[in-house]
């Protein structure tokens, strides 16, 4: 009997050791990871007949903020290029919130018509289940400018959403820049985290860059450059690193230039990733020249030329 | 008495007649019938890309191997219970067979059924998916593999937890292991709780999204240490639901 039970206790500790051997999920790139993949599921009507029923469970949760930030009116969704690079992002949700007004309002006015996904009643085939649907659910005519809420809402959404998919580096991306709003140190904090589940993910750095100067401009006061003061100073120095890493990363996760057509050809490098690449290396190049070594600047220019020839920042 | 291999057959056989006349399986078939129709639906509509073809297929084989590891742990939990209950786990070890036969046995039988249910539901779901994007044979083998080691481990699971707790909350404990014993492993990993590595990971072994991600087959490394870790975790629920099977009074 005795050695039955030293044969399972060994067979947990064995067990016990082999789990911290394991971790099938770390990987980066994926089609359920590539948000215009993602996208293309979501309008697609197998996702809407689908519903909720999604086994991504971050996807789902992505998909729930972009309700929450309708106050639960539901649009199509709409992503572009432009929106899904780290810059985009951070400037989306700077011009989102910069429409406000109010600072007290929770909500504002979008003057943008957008596709509602319950129809209005003069395209609703479903006569008066379609108008029980409107009244029941919230809905707004699509001709009423849409109004979006401040985002707040939106946060612990993205938390699980990472909870879920510690590999999702867009739901660290999105959640990071929302947060940064309401409570900077939480979004360093949210973008740290990031960085431990997925310490080469080139975006985290790079946005983790974009938090540390934007946090330098905060503490270089109005009317000063972001550097004038010591304390500014500091971020920017820990800012120039993160984007350096975020170079280095980006690296060795681009592919090698084709001989013909453009690296955004590639299925596997999407345009905006090639956006996010562009802003890695052009802030590291600018903060090495006015923060750090010219001649490491001059340096890091000559790295990067043939990987991006026609980009006038590296002439 | 006849030879342990002749025991464990019939026993195997007898729990596997079980498992046919009742009606479980039969359920979670109806259940992969609503996913065949819509995505039947959708490859007669032409509907979809690639991308949704591929997100369908994971839906598919993440169903099958969530309906076949249901399925066995719900066989194996009862098991025991039902033959006590009945009574006719008495007839069947005084003909003589031993314990250690009877737990064999029942285990295969647990084992076998939920692999047969396994191969159907994926079949089904490979057979029925609209196309989709490229993904690796190998990983494809290996995600098979794993899967039917999972079952061996989620079988040896059932019939421990079926021998020291109550049936229903042996399998309320057994199915939240399943569901959720890797995201409390992850919890615990950001926490860097050390006894996380204590926790079952069934989820661990379910490779089915880096499957339809595209992603290259484990390296020979990875996977022989998830055959090892299943294996492992499968003889240890064993090795305890046999040490409590013969120290049980019947």
């Amino acid at each position: 009997m005795k050695v039955v039970t030293m044969s399972a206790l060994g067979c947990l500790l064995a067990a016990a050791f082999l789990s911290t051997q394991i971790n099938p999920d770390a990987y980066r790139e994926g089609y359920s990871r590539d948000p215009l993949l993602r996208a293309e599921v979501n309008q697609s009507s197998l996702a809407r007949i689908l519903g909720e029923f999604r086994t991504g469970a971050s996807d789902m949760l992505f998909i729930k903020t972009e309700r929450y930030l309708h106050s639960g009116v539901g649009y199509v969704p709409h992503l572009t290029e432009d929106l899904l690079t780290v810059q985009g992002t951070d400037k989306g949700v700077d011009e989102h919130l910069a429409e406000m007004g109010d600072a007290e309002e929770d909500v504002f006015e979008h003057e943008e018509e957008a596709e509602v996904l319950v129809p209005r009643a003069e395209s609703d085939y479903r006569g008066w289940i379609g108008d029980m649907h409107r009244e029941i659910k919230p809905w707004l005519d699509p001709s009423i400018p849409h109004r979006h809420t401040d985002g707040k809402e939106l946060i612990p959404w993205f938390k699980m959403m990472t909870l879920s998919d510690p590999g999702y580096i867009r739901g660290y991306v999105v959640g990071a820049f929302w947060l940064k709003r309401h409570q900077p140190e939480a979004a360093m904090a949210f973008i740290e985290e990031g960085l431990k589940e997925n310490p080469e993910a080139f975006q985290l750095h790079l946005s983790k860059g974009m938090l540390l100067l934007s946090e330098a401009r905060k503490r270089a006061g109005k009317g000063k450059l972001p550097g004038d003061t010591p304390e500014s100073l500091e971020k920017v120095l820990l800012a120039k690193d993160a984007v350096q890493l975020a170079a280095t990363y980006m690296l060795s996760s681009r592919p090698p230039l084709p001989e013909q057509g453009d690296i955004t050809d590639d299925p596997g490098w999407g345009k905006y990733e090639e956006s996010d690449a562009m802003a890695a290396v052009n802030l590291s190049v600018m903060l090495e020249s006015d923060f750090g070594d010219p001649e490491t600047a001059q340096i890091l220019r000559e790295q990067f030329r043939p990987l991006m020839p026609d980009n006038p920042r590296l002439q | 008495m006849s030879s342990v291999p002749h025991q464990v057959g019939c026993v195997m056989k007898g729990s596997l007649l079980e498992l046919w006349r009742r009606q479980d399986v039969w359920i979670l078939f109806l259940l992969m019938g609503v996913y065949t129709m819509v995505a039947l639906g959708a490859r007669i509509t032409g509907d979809g890309t690639l991308a949704s073809g591929t997100f369908m297929l994971n839906l598919g084989i993440s169903l099958a191997g969530y309906f076949a590891n249901g399925f066995t742990a719900l066989i194996a939990i009862r098991q025991f219970p039902d033959e006590i209950e009945n009574r006719t786990i008495y007839p069947l070890l005084a003909k003589p067979l031993t314990r250690d036969s009877l737990l064999i046995g029942k285990w295969c039988a647990c084992f076998v059924g939920g692999s047969l249910a396994f191969l159907a539901f994926h079949l089904i779901a490979l057979v029925v998916s609209p196309a989709s994007e490229p993904i690796s044979g190998t990983l494809h083998l290996q995600y098979l593999l794993l899967q039917f080691l999972s079952l061996g481990w989620i079988a040896a699971a059932g019939l421990l937890l079926s021998l020291i707790l109550p049936r229903s909350l042996g399998l309320g404990i057994l199915l939240l292991m399943y569901a959720g014993g890797e995201s409390l492993f992850q919890w615990g990993e950001s926490r860097e709780v050390a006894l996380r590595y204590l926790l079952p990971r069934f989820g661990s072994l379910n490779v089915a999204t880096r499957l339809t991600d595209g992603i290259p087959a484990l390296k020979a490394a990875e996977v022989g240490s998830m055959i090892l870790y299943a294996v492992a975790w499968a003889l240890f629920c064993f090795l305890l639901a046999r040490h409590s099977l013969l120290r049980r009074s019947l």
